[in-house]
């Protein structure tokens, strides 16, 4: 999957239950209601309808562009990263963070991102210093 | 299983409810809702609200009414039905229910408060900037504005109870 089709679906998929919900409350309900029959109600369907989704690709539109703004520098791949990471290994970190408690010493995961269990540092931060260090990000997530 | 639809026929329940107090309730009866939003907008904007009984909140310096269908009842009930099914994973057992419910019910009356507020504050902005959107007309761009503004509301809610519910799953680490 592309980089861009990525952040579309994962844009998507965080809108999709907001969206739903806004629907039924202020469209489904409304129109079950017999609100359909009045102008009223189709000035203002009109304004639910266009305006989220135009929310919502601007905000594709715009991560888009961010990324490829900064896709070669740090930042822009650690935000990447960062991004899958979230997705992918919340779980195996606690997991990580769980040994690490066990053995009193911080654990290794990633390829070199410590997760220490009192103290679980930001990923910005710990991106930062894989930077500073020089080490390859793309293989962090 | 069982347990899991109740859960959302309880949910169903209480939107119903507040949509039925919603729909024959006056001014007067959404004092809960219209008195914090009144409160937060005058000291955002240093503007101050009187209440007029069975209208709403005025603002004599500009001209404007917090009343009932300002009261962000339906994004209250949107946001309510939303965490509820953000968090519908949680529900194992009846007493969970319960939690669950206070829980959505907390904050969708909180989120409901915050965002109306942030709505009713950016409305008095334009409402000052007329010329700001030439394109359409002021009461074009007050419900747009309202539209993106409770949309933003919800997305970022969501994505507020969808971070606490991964940390608070996976202990302190997200």
């Amino acid at each position: 999957m592309s980089s861009s089709s990525a952040t579309t679906a994962a844009v998507i998929r965080r809108t999709a239950l907001p969206l739903g919900c806004y629907y039924t409350i202020t469209l489904a309900l409304p129109m079950a209601n017999g609100a359909a029959a009045t102008a009223a109600f189709w000035e203002h369907a009109w304004t639910v309808l266009v305006v989220p989704p135009v929310g919502i690709a601007i905000a594709v539109v715009v991560c888009a562009i961010a990324r490829a703004c900064v896709p070669a520098t740090g930042a822009g791949r650690c935000a990447a990263i960062v991004g899958q990471h979230e997705q992918s290994s919340a779980a195996s970190c606690g997991l990580v963070a769980e040994e690490a408690a066990g053995g009193g010493e911080p654990a290794a995961f990633s390829r070199g991102i410590a997760c220490r269990a009192s103290e679980h540092q930001p990923h910005t931060e710990l991106c930062a210093a894989r930077l500073a260090d020089g080490g390859d990000l793309t293989k962090g997530g | 299983m069982r347990v899991k639809a109740l859960a959302l026929a309880a949910t169903a329940l209480i939107a119903w409810a507040l949509k039925q107090h919603y729909s024959v309730a006056r001014a007067d009866d959404l004092l809960w809702v219209l008195t914090p939003t009144a409160h937060i907008v005058s000291v955002v904007t240093e503007t101050p609200f009187a209440w007029q009984p069975g209208e709403g909140y005025f603002s004599r310096d500009r001209l404007f009414l917090i009343e009932k269908s300002c009261a962000g009842i339906n994004f209250m009930i949107a946001a309510f039905v939303m965490v509820v099914l953000a968090v519908r994973h949680r529900v194992k057992q009846p007493l969970d229910i319960v939690r669950v419910m206070g829980v959505g019910l907390l904050a969708s009356y909180a989120a409901a408060v915050c965002v109306n507020a942030t709505r009713i504050a950016i409305a008095l902005w334009l409402a000052g900037h007329p010329t700001a959107l030439r394109t359409f007309s002021a009461a074009e761009v007050h419900r747009i504005e309202g539209v993106a503004v409770y949309f933003a509301g919800l997305v970022l809610l969501h994505e507020l109870v969808r971070r606490l519910d991964v940390r608070s799953t996976h202990g302190s680490v997200v």
